[in-house]
């Protein structure tokens, strides 16, 4: 058999894919040509070059968790995509459907006591025993800033208004 | 009882995520070492390897166990490299990693990190079909049969292609190591 056609059959060869009937065929050449040996021994050492090299490493921390919340976000899209608008049927108080019943229960009772101080206060926090805005409150406000001011700026005009609403309130 | 790849997959077909997250937990050493050897970059490695297992969850409800499942996953990353591959070359060569497995001298380890590049190069200089043929037969030990499988081609082509690689990678090292 020509060199050519031995050639061809040596990478099978090398690897163990060669029918069992064409291996004496090719042992047989090897024996006598130096040239297609050559090509063999070539063929078997870059097997050698390739042993050992290019070594993996490690897969990457959180490779898998990256993974599965792809996964989770291609299998259940809406569960992670935000919503830019409010959906149809939308309800303001659903958050308070999603608590536990003690935190609905604490949530409400809350909000009541909220309401009770806001009612029996009645504007106690701002006005004094004589129904004048207290001293307290204009710190709180902030007005005292405007004190002593020039008259005609804005912190004069200010404090009119704020007198204004205060003798409006007294009146009623 | 370790339940087999192909229960897990159908599980997956029928949306159990479960079932999807052993498959990643079993085969990712593999796939990303696939990856990485055929791209040399651990980011790059790392995209493919994440798509790779995407497409598996995408494909679940197709999937038939007639054929083993890690052919099926040798396939979509092989064809996923082969893909990447065309579309963007070349591949970085610099930043190979480090070894960690053992703790060779500083001269040893230059010369490990010279060889790897040599050989890095010697695979750059292939087309990705064959780069792909040298990584299924040489680092994966499979068979023409499976590497046929996998790549979606004929065992004659797998022949072909693994024989003209091989003169390829002896004539590139032999000019890089001049």
């Amino acid at each position: 058999m020509r060199c050519r056609k031995i050639i061809s059959y040596l990478n099978a060869y090398v690897d163990g894919e060669l029918p069992e009937r064409q291996r004496p065929i090719v042992e047989a050449h090897l024996a006598k040509c130096a040239v297609c040996l050559k090509r063999l021994e070539d063929i078997r050492s870059l097997e050698g070059s390739l042993n050992d090299t290019l070594h993996v490493p490690s897969v990457p921390d959180g490779f898998v968790t990256r993974v599965m919340r792809e996964a989770r976000r291609i299998e259940r899209p809406e569960a992670t995509m935000a919503r830019p608008f409010p959906p149809m049927g939308w309800n303001p108080l659903r958050w308070i459907t999603e608590l536990s019943a003690p935190m609905r229960i604490a949530a409400c009772v809350t909000m009541l006591l909220a309401c009770i101080v806001g009612l029996t206060m009645d504007g106690g926090l701002i006005l004094d025993k004589q129904g004048q805005v207290s001293r307290s409150a204009k710190n709180l406000h902030g007005l005292e800033w405007f004190e002593p001011t020039p008259s005609g700026s804005i912190g004069s005009i200010y404090i009119a208004m704020a007198a204004q609403t205060n003798e409006e309130g007294n009146g009623q | 009882m370790v339940v087999r790849d192909e229960e897990l997959m159908l599980a997956v077909a029928k949306g159990d995520l479960g079932a999807f997250d052993e498959l990643v937990l079993r085969h990712q050493r593999f796939v990303w070492g696939i990856a990485f050897r055929f791209l040399g970059g651990p980011a790059e490695a790392e995209d493919i390897a994440q798509e790779a297992f995407l497409k598996l969850l995408e494909a679940a409800p197709r999937y038939r166990p007639t054929a083993g499942f890690r052919t099926y996953l040798y396939r979509i990353v092989s064809r996923l490299c082969i893909d990447y591959a065309r579309k963007k070359r070349p591949i970085p060569t610099d930043g190979l990693p480090e070894r960690t497995d053992c703790s060779p001298s500083p001269a040893e380890v230059l010369v490990i990190k010279e060889r790897d590049t040599e050989i890095r190069r010697a695979l750059d200089a292939l087309s990705s079909r064959q780069r792909m043929v040298v990584i299924l037969k040489y680092y994966e030990g499979l068979r023409y049969s499976e590497i046929a499988q996998a790549m979606g081609t004929t065992v004659k082509a797998v022949e072909r292609l693994l024989g003209r690689a091989r003169n390829t990678l002896q004539s590139s090292l032999l000019r890089i190591r001049k």
